[in-house]
């Protein structure tokens, strides 16, 4: 173990070496054909090294983390580390950090293959992973944010990859001012917390923090159940806005821009449930709060409500995909909310394999059509078999059909949630799965079944290897992800031994009859040859045109939120190009204006400065000599007394 | 008034000819010839104390050989540059020595 722990430093670094070195190369544009070589070689090694530790604690060491930190710096009280701390949960999540992004790099080979910004893809992949990686192992609260932070650009990076495309530049800008509003509340967070304990240190903080529960110290201005709540909803609004949670879910749509293997790695698998893990990494915090868990198993809710409804009416097999993912990040949120802790890093684990899946499966009938638009799909399942059978797996863990991961994990979520008597919750966490399970079949039986809708359609082919491969692992993690944690409780013994969930029967029941009831739906109404128009067009047209519209929550952002910061901005604006700009522009002016009055004196005239120099000694004679105030100035006498002033006493 | 008042008020008017001269003169000699009438009118300053006031003392005498002097180096210097601003600009008008303007 002793030799071991030099190693872990390098689950993070690896990728970053091979970033820096792919980056120095897409820059020189030199041999960008071996960019992707080396990001994977780093990948496997960080993953491999990250599985043995995993490996180690699934092995039942007393160890119940692995830890390396060093002394960074030092600035005034507070000591600033930087580190490798492996808990249970961290490894658990550097493992899936590194499958996903090694076979999403793998994927890219075929996908990206041709385009003109190969080297520079590679690169920014390896950064995210570096990022990512760096993100989950951090053990203090500095390095979580700033690692934090550089997903953030990663992503702004990766969905602007192809910025020559106005909507991709805008969707990379939307994506990084969006989560911005979360990531203030979330360095707001950090700071309150490390300035209230004087520590970055997770540990530290969350001593600190337990003694503040029990009143052992008594923070400043509110009272401890109010500092806790506003501390841990401060760290929340992070997660919000990096999880796409309700309202700030918005970027994640967009974010589609991006390269599908992208959105698979970043929008789908890792990024996005960095708000998720950041809030189970931090639990004991969250878990002084009940007030807090409860905005979070609400918001989760109400966002894997709003999200399925909104996926329902899409036609763009990405944007599917995307809301489909901000629904199932709600459910992640419901389970950490309702106390099921294990649950949700279960969730999150089982999504990060089959949503994967699902993107990667969408890329490859992207890449096959050249559009993404499911209208124009329709028969690819005998074109691409190998794509059509590993996404119908996605889509059948997505739906949770009995036996695939999702299902074992969504129903533990719900479960959860009614046997901590969340009763409200679950009724929405079930009819949320029931329509899961519709738009989920939909999307598969609109793109494969039936027959081809255009010539696309007719023409397409499967994708090479390199790209079906990574497919059938992840089909194998969609089909068999609920090992994971059943019948035998890995995860559940790994993360939380005390958290002993039974499978909740109810729960399992009701929500297994509404999905399978939202799969039947969606058999009777899709899978048909012909569909001359979307059936769920047929729906009310008042609920169709909310969700149509996205339930408001854009519109609300850009004619409400955005119009008011830019009205805000332009009084700024005002204030600065007139006030300030006023001082220093009338500051110079002054100058300007000084120096144009003065340099007339300067005209080179001789006769001129003598004249002035006659006038001062005059002027500086006339006042010296009325200082003075002679006594005896008469008019007769002005020489004697010029006499006597100027030769002194002498001449008395 | 006595002695030393009418030397005075001669040697004022001199120093006030002369410096109407400097200020107004377009010449640069006349301007030079003005300096030379200061400085005498200084000269006759000096003069007109030690005869009244300090007879004894020899300093008054030697301050205006100084002055004669100077005057002396004044005059070649002065007229050394009138030369050369002649050579340059083809007149000696010092209106149009302005150069060095700002």
């Amino acid at each position: 173990m002793t030799g071991f722990i030099h190693w872990l430093a390098w689950i993070p670094l690896l990728p970053l070496c091979a970033a820096i070195i792919t980056g120095v190369m897409a820059l020189a544009r030199k041999s960008e054909r071996a960019a992707p070589f080396i990001t994977i070689a780093a990948t496997l090694i960080s993953l491999f090294i990250s599985a043995a530790v995993l490996a180690r604690f699934l092995g039942g060491t007393t160890q119940n983390h692995l830890e390396v930190s060093f002394h960074w710096l030092q600035a005034g009280r507070f000591s600033i580390n930087l580190g490798v701390d492996l808990t249970h949960l961290a490894a658990l999540m550097a493992v899936l950090v590194g499958l996903v992004s090694s076979l999403v790099q793998i994927y890219s080979i075929g996908y990206m293959h041709g385009d003109g910004g190969y080297g520079r893809y590679f690169a920014y992949l390896a950064l995210f992973t570096a990022s990512m990686l760096g993100l989950v192992v951090a053990n203090n609260l500095f390095q979580l944010y700033v690692c934090w932070e550089l997903v953030g650009i990663c992503s702004y990076l990766l969905i602007g990859f192809w910025f020559h495309k106005k909507s991709a530049a805008d969707a990379a800008k939307k994506a990084f001012v969006v989560t911005r509003f979360g990531d203030v509340g979330f360095m707001l967070g950090v700071l309150i917390l490390s300035s209230f304990t004087g520590s970055f240190s997770y540990n530290q903080v969350e001593q600190t923090l337990s003694k503040v529960a029990i009143g052992a110290i008594q923070p400043p201005f509110f009272s401890p159940a109010t500092f806790l709540a506003v501390a841990a909803l401060l760290l929340f609004a992070g997660a919000v806005g990096k999880s796409a949670q309700f309202p700030l879910h918005i970027w994640l749509p967009d974010a589609m821009e991006g390269p599908t293997p992208v959105s698979a790695l970043i929008h789908a698998a890792t990024m996005v449930a960095a708000g998720v893990y950041m809030v189970a990494r931090l639990y004991p915090i969250f878990l002084l709060s009940s007030f807090a868990l409860g905005v979070i198993a609400w918001i989760g809710a109400i966002t894997a409500f709003i999200a399925a409804t909104i996926a329902i009416v899409q036609t763009d097999i990405k944007k599917v995909l995307a809301y489909s993912t901000v629904s199932q990040l709600g459910y992640m949120m419901i389970g950490l909310g309702v106390g099921g802790y294990v649950a949700g890093v279960f969730h999150l684990a089982t999504h990060a394999m089959f949503k994967a899946l699902l993107f990667l499966a969408a890329g490859s009938v992207i890449h096959a059509m050249g559009t993404n638009d499911l209208r124009e799909m329709g028969g690819l399942h005998r074109k691409m078999p190998i794509t059509s059978l590993t996404c119908l797996a996605g889509i059948l863990a997505l739906a949770g059909f009995p036996g695939f991961a999702g299902f074992w994990s969504k129903d533990e979520v719900l479960g959860v949630a009614l046997s901590n008597g969340q009763t409200l919750i679950f009724v929405i966490g079930v009819l949320s799965a029931g329509i899961t399970a519709f738009y989920s079949l939909r999307l598969w039986l609109m793109a494969f079944s039936g027959r081809p809708r255009s010539a696309s359609a007719e023409h397409a082919h499967e994708a090479p290897a390199v790209m079906t491969i990574p497919l059938i692992i992840l089909a194998i993690g969609a089909l068999f992800g609920g090992l994971m944690n059943f019948p035998h409780p890995f995860i559940g013994s790994l993360l939380n031994p005390a958290e002993h969930e039974q499978i909740n029967l109810v729960a399992m029941g009701l929500s297994t009859a509404v999905g399978l009831t939202g799969l039947a739906w969606a058999w009777l109404l899709y899978a048909k040859p012909e569909m001359a128009q979307d059936p769920v067009e047929r729906m009310p047209v008042s609920l169709y045109r909310t969700f149509a519209n996205l339930w408001g929550v854009d519109a609300f952002f850009t004619n409400g939120v955005a119009r008011w910061a830019l009205n805000i901005g332009r009084m700024v604006a005002w204030f600065d190009r007139h006030v300030v700009d006023g001082a220093v522009n009338g500051a110079a002016w002054m100058c300007g204006a000084s120096g144009r009055t003065l340099r007339r004196f300067t005209n080179g005239q001789a006769q001129f400065y003598a004249a002035v120099m006659i006038v001062a000694i005059l002027l500086a004679v006339w006042l010296v000599l009325g200082a003075m105030q002679p006594p005896n100035l008469t008019a007769a006498a002005p020489t004697r007394w010029a006499v006597t002033t100027t030769l002194g006493g002498r001449a008395r | 008034m006595n002695g030393l008042d009418g030397y005075l008020t001669i040697s004022a008017l001199l120093f006030a000819v002369g410096l109407y001269g400097v200020l107004t003169r377009r010449n640069a000699i006349a301007l030079l010839m003005g300096v030379e009438l200061m400085i005498n009118a200084a000269n006759i300053n000096f003069l007109a104390f030690w005869r009244c006031l300090y007879f004894n003392s020899s300093e008054p005498q030697i301050f205006v050989l100084i002055g004669i002097t100077i005057a002396a180096a004044e005059a070649a210097i002065g007229l050394a540059l009138i030369l050369n601003v002649y050579r340059d600009f083809g007149n000696i008008e010092v209106s149009h020595i302005n150069e060095l303007n700002g």
